[in-house]
């Protein structure tokens, strides 16, 4: 789990630091940075997984878009604080935007000690053994991407693997959702375009996890179904119970992904990312589409998930349906400091002295619904 | 300075607001309200007024985890009533809190519990509900008649029209103004109806006890 996230000189995060929970959730106006910092933390993750050029493919942006106007170095700094398997460790680096490569980069385990595990300076890279090595090879993003397993330690290559286990969903699309899909992946695509072949390829009992909760939500759900094409499309059907149909007894109604509504269709994509093996999982305004009934399930399950979850809403029911004592950690305020430049900067909601007063008498929704944004920091 | 908010049921009994001056005009209640004040020698008082209004504006309620025990014996919201003024009250460092509401056909109690239920769950000590037996009209009528006032409750004349008439045979105007000046000459001492005996000595307790915005009343 990420337990602290700092970049600087991404997009209007200049100097950003940020405390992370399981569950994260950036409230704030239009426009101060919450899509931003959720789009930092997918980036960082990219760098780990060596794909910074197919990250800015995938959007349409340039290299030079998503540096900060405020500064006029060439480079991205990051530190990234997190707990896997117990131990407290911290990777950070400075991503050079003309070579889109670390040239400096470390791992370090925290303990009574630091253990740097992994580090890169002046062309060579050092292992915690000692065993020193000149980086005679081109590689993007992290030199962690590039080597191969058999040089790291089993240390590093759980490293390796959770930090390359971010997921975003900021860019999830209905339309794209609902489109046949022919890929074998074993991902949905970073606009939910290939939700259909994503759903096909999971095992048994992770589709039952999917089938139980929308069942919880919508009694008539019967399940979904993926019709597998001999040209290897996949299409999504939706199988509704029905009853008292006159003239047929065939209690089942089928429709297709394409006649499927927005809402039911995120819902499902996001149940479905609850049930991948991605350690962090993003999500841009969660409650689009969504009825409050749905959305205080899904809250619920996401608590439960081991996954760590970020999200960005604008919804006060969002808020509502959080206990005080996770609203207290997990809500952040995002708002730019514009006697600072218009940086984006945050706070702990509930550490704002006339905010954490009323939740001893208020919803934390309540509260955000109640409060003027415009007059907080 | 006392800071007492106060929100009733319509003009003619708390008082209204005059939305051209921003001026609040206090009607009977609120009149009756400073008269048990000052009777405890607490003569430094404000008022805050919350027209119903702006009560449902203010603050907003959402269904969420947070459950607050609700008590709504008479499904007419006088909990939630209570509790957003004593929302107000807390945010606005008042010192009472004062929610008046008939109690109509419904038992006292049930009125009066209600509104106790709400001011509990906004955290607000110091609330008070004022909840006249059968209607407000029934303390001016008590004001008039203090001898009566012990059976005032168990008449089963419509107050309106009991004090109406009781201002024809005194050849009195039938209007919001004479109402306050019933209010302003009232003996409060004598009376004895319940619900108003009540709510001058909840009020009593209330003026003495340390507020919860922690400023405390001196005596």
């Amino acid at each position: 789990m990420i337990t602290k996230f700092h970049i600087d000189n991404f997009k209007s995060l200049v100097n950003f630091s940020m405390p992370c929970h399981a569950l994260t959730c950036l409230i704030g106006m239009n426009n101060t940075g919450k899509s931003t910092i959720l789009q930092a933390i997918d980036f960082v993750g990219c760098i780990a997984s060596g794909n910074v050029s197919q990250w800015l493919k995938d959007r349409a942006w340039k290299i030079k878009e998503i540096k900060s106007q405020f500064k006029r170095q060439y480079k991205i700094t990051f530190k990234l604080h997190f707990i896997l398997q117990d131990n407290n460790y911290v990777w950070e680096g400075t991503l050079k935007l003309h070579s889109l490569n670390c040239d400096t980069e470390r791992i370090v385990q925290i303990g009574s000690e630091e253990d740097i595990l992994l580090e890169v300076a002046k062309g060579s890279y050092t292992f915690s053994s000692g065993l020193k090595k000149s980086i005679d090879f081109n590689y993007e993003g992290s030199i962690l991407a590039s080597l191969k397993e058999q040089v790291l330690n089993d240390e590093l290559r759980d490293i390796k693997k959770f930090l390359q286990s971010v997921k975003t969903l900021e860019l999830l699309d209905p339309l794209l959702l609902r489109k046949r899909a022919r890929t074998t992946e074993e991902d949905i695509g970073i606009e939910g375009e290939k939700l259909s072949a994503f759903l096909y390829n999971l095992p048994q009992k992770k589709q039952k996890a999917i089938y139980q909760h929308i069942h919880h939500l919508f009694e008539h759900f019967e399940n979904y179904h993926i019709k597998a094409k001999r040209s290897g499309w996949k299409e999504l059907w939706i199988i509704e119970k029905v009853s008292g149909v006159p003239g047929t007894f065939f209690p089942f109604l089928n429709t297709e992904a394409k006649h499927i509504s927005d809402g039911f269709l995120r819902m499902l994509a996001i149940f479905s990312q609850l049930q991948t093996n991605y350690a962090v999982l993003l999500f841009d305004e969660i409650e689009d589409g969504l009825n409050h009934e749905v959305m205080e399930y899904l809250l619920d399950v996401m608590l439960k998930s081991p996954q760590q979850i970020y999200f960005t809403t604008h919804s006060p029911m969002i808020l509502n349906f959080l206990e005080d004592e996770v609203a207290q950690n997990s809500v952040i305020l995002v708002y730019k400091d514009y006697k600072a430049g218009g940086q984006t900067k945050t706070v702990r909601f509930f550490d704002i002295p006339q905010i954490k007063d009323k939740l001893e008498y208020m919803g934390p929704g309540e509260i955000f619904a109640n409060v003027n944004l415009k007059q907080l920091p | 300075m006392i800071e007492i908010i106060i929100s009733g049921e319509g003009n003619s009994d708390v008082g209204k607001k005059d939305y051209l001056t921003n001026q609040f005009i206090p009607g009977p209640i609120t009149i009756l309200t400073d008269k048990i004040i000052r009777f405890f020698d607490k003569d430094d008082v404000n008022y805050q007024f919350k027209s119903r209004l702006e009560l449902k504006r203010y603050p907003m309620t959402l269904k969420g985890k947070k459950k607050r025990f609700k008590n709504a014996a008479t499904g007419k919201g006088h909990s939630d009533l209570a509790y957003k003024l004593g929302c107000l009250a807390k945010e606005n460092k008042a010192h009472v809190a004062v929610l008046m509401r008939d109690a109509r056909k419904n038992q006292f109690l049930s009125v009066y519990n209600e509104i106790k239920s709400g001011f509990i769950a906004a955290t607000f000590e110091n609330g008070v509900p004022a909840v006249p037996v059968p209607e407000s009209e029934a303390w001016l009528v008590c004001c008039l008649e203090p001898k009566e006032s012990g059976q005032i409750e168990n008449c089963k004349t419509d107050m309106k029209k009991l004090l109406e008439n009781k201002l024809i045979k005194r050849r009195l105007p039938h209007t919001n103004d004479r109402w306050r000046d019933i209010a302003d000459n009232c003996m409060i001492e004598l009376i004895e109806a319940p619900s108003f005996k009540q709510y001058k000595n909840d009020l009593e307790q209330k003026m003495n006890y340390p507020a919860a915005s922690g400023r405390g009343i001196k005596r």
